[in-house]
């Protein structure tokens, strides 16, 4: 399941799951790699039978499987209960069937891009649509930055998240994910920070900043310099 | 070069050279588990050496030219054409993971190398279509048997247009990086330029199906907490080192005064001694997993 120290350190109310309606935001850079944040929030909303829609711009299933099983999760049992669904955005965004079509329409600008990015959102919609309307859906997106990078107007990316229901230009909480600004570590893999995003009221919340270390199965957290290799 | 590293491989077992579409680093290691003799992958790579005529022969190989690509149809959406035919070459040979059925059949891979790709040579397309390609390919890749290895000028690229490499970079599964000294105004006359040509950067390492990487835990190299690796080129090798800086007033002494000539080439013998037994870096007197 979701990495316990974590869990400890985010101290959500109901088992460890995020409040329903909010909206978590991760960010991440070159040499520290956010994904693994990704599966611990799959974990837990799983285990609190939770349905999880994860949408990959980024990895294939297998990706997400062969992780879920160090973590303790049969992706692949949960999907046959109808539990968890996954929308592939890496092969399927560019279809092969597109180029073709747009071969004879050069001169459109970006717009069939866009047009491909409202196709998805439909498609998303349906997924989400299957699962049943009293339970609450968790829509995991992995990873926004894809559209962005590929040329989609902020804006069209904005519409995309906010037309995903769940999600609104503002988040609750940010967890931003850095390399350790000394450099490479074995001991500590990165530093997260983990801030109240402006629309969480929970005044009580202060930011926090841990170190991380990630190993094979698990990766905990502590305080800054009170890694157990130090 | 990544190929021409397999094959050099191969070059021992000459006589072996299989026909057909088994690309020759399949071959190498059926190979290895008939003779049963450990020899290290691709030891020592000679660059003077060239790959013999008929090895490549006999290996499947194809060359997607560019301009060609381009006057052939007409059209100018250049990537999208050199993904259609990518995908085109992996169905004709049966590399998707998605179509594949008999799993007992040999598995061949594809492996794709794309020089300097976006680099002036190439015909001027409209931005974040590189971007779009690498993700694509992403796609292809990851449903097939199929590995690609991308070069790129990232130097031509000004410090505004950074972003664009970063977003690559970001959609790569690993990256590095050379820097030479050579093409930086301020290193080119430094004591270190004596000994490395440059720097050399892994911004990221796979990291497929697992959370954490699994060249960071092999590598004795990356391991040990090292950031700091440089690289030098030599007429026979190219070789990979951590980056220490010289003794202090190393070279320039020796031809300045000639007292002092005994100490400092002691000190230089050192140096070399511990490259020698070292190779591409890592503990002395222990050799890397992955040293060549």
């Amino acid at each position: 399941m979701g990495y316990g120290t974590l869990d400890s350190v985010l101290s959500f109310e109901r088992s460890n799951v995020p409040p329903s309606g909010s909206l978590i935001l991760i960010t991440d850079t070159l040499s520290s790699d956010g994904n693994f944040l990704i599966h611990h929030f799959i974990a837990n909303h799983l285990k609190a039978n939770r349905h999880v829609v994860l949408v990959g711009f980024n990895q294939l299933l297998s990706h997400y499987q062969a992780i879920g099983k160090k973590l303790g999760i049969d992706l692949s049992q949960e999907k046959s209960k109808s539990l968890f669904s996954f929308i592939d955005g890496l092969t399927s965004f560019y279809c092969p069937n597109d180029t073709s079509q747009s071969a004879s329409s050069i001169s459109q600008s970006s717009s069939p891009f866009e047009d491909n990015l409202r196709k998805f959102y439909v498609m998303v919609k349906k997924v989400v649509a299957e699962h049943p309307v009293e339970s609450a859906v968790s829509l995991v997106i992995d990873d926004l930055s894809t559209l962005l990078f590929a040329g989609i107007q902020v804006e069209a990316v904005l519409r995309f998240v906010k037309n995903c229901r769940l999600l609104i230009e503002k988040s609750e909480y940010i967890l931003s994910t850095r390399g350790l600004s000394s450099g490479y570590s074995r001991d500590v893999s990165g530093d997260i920070t983990i801030a109240r995003g402006p629309r969480n009221n929970d005044t009580s919340y202060r930011t926090a900043s841990w170190h991380y270390k990630t190993v094979d199965n698990n990766v905990q957290f502590f305080a800054k310099g009170h890694s157990a290799g130090i | 070069m990544a190929i021409a590293w397999r094959y050099k491989g191969l070059g021992r077992f000459e006589s072996g050279v299989p026909t057909g579409k088994v690309t020759p680093s399949m071959t190498l290691s059926k190979q290895l588990s008939k003779t049963d003799a450990p020899r290290p992958f691709c030891n020592t790579f000679d660059l003077t050496k060239t790959i013999p005529e008929s090895i490549i022969g006999a290996a499947s190989l194809s060359l997607l030219d560019i301009n060609n690509i381009i006057e052939g149809s007409g059209d100018t959406r250049l990537y999208d054409q050199i993904l259609q035919k990518i995908r085109t070459m992996m169905k004709e040979k049966g590399l998707s993971n998605i179509e594949a059925s008999d799993a007992s059949e040999q598995v061949n891979t594809l492996r794709i190398c794309i020089e300097s790709i976006d680099s002036p040579g190439w015909p001027p397309q409209r931005p974040g279509e590189v971007f779009k390609f690498f993700h694509a390919l992403r796609g292809l890749l990851r449903s097939s048997n199929a590995a690609a290895v991308i070069t790129m000028p990232a130097h031509l690229y000004s410090d505004d247009s950074q972003d664009v490499v970063r977003r690559i970079e970001h959609m790569s599964d690993a990256v590095i990086e050379l820097d030479s000294f050579a093409a930086r105004p301020g290193t080119a006359d430094t004591a270190y330029s004596q000994d490395y040509h440059g720097l050399f950067y892994v911004h990221k390492l796979p990291v497929i199906n697992s959370l954490v990487s699994p060249s960071t835990k092999l590598s004795i190299l990356l391991g040990s907490g090292h950031s700091n690796l440089g690289f030098k080129l030599r007429r026979k090798k190219f070789s990979i080192e951590t980056f220490h800086l010289p003794p202090e007033g190393g070279v320039s002494e020796r031809r300045t005064g000639p007292n002092k000539q005994k100490g400092t080439g002691e000190a230089e013998s050192k140096i070399a001694g511990k490259v020698a037994s070292v190779g591409c870096g890592s503990l002395p007197g222990k050799t890397d997993l992955y040293e060549f």
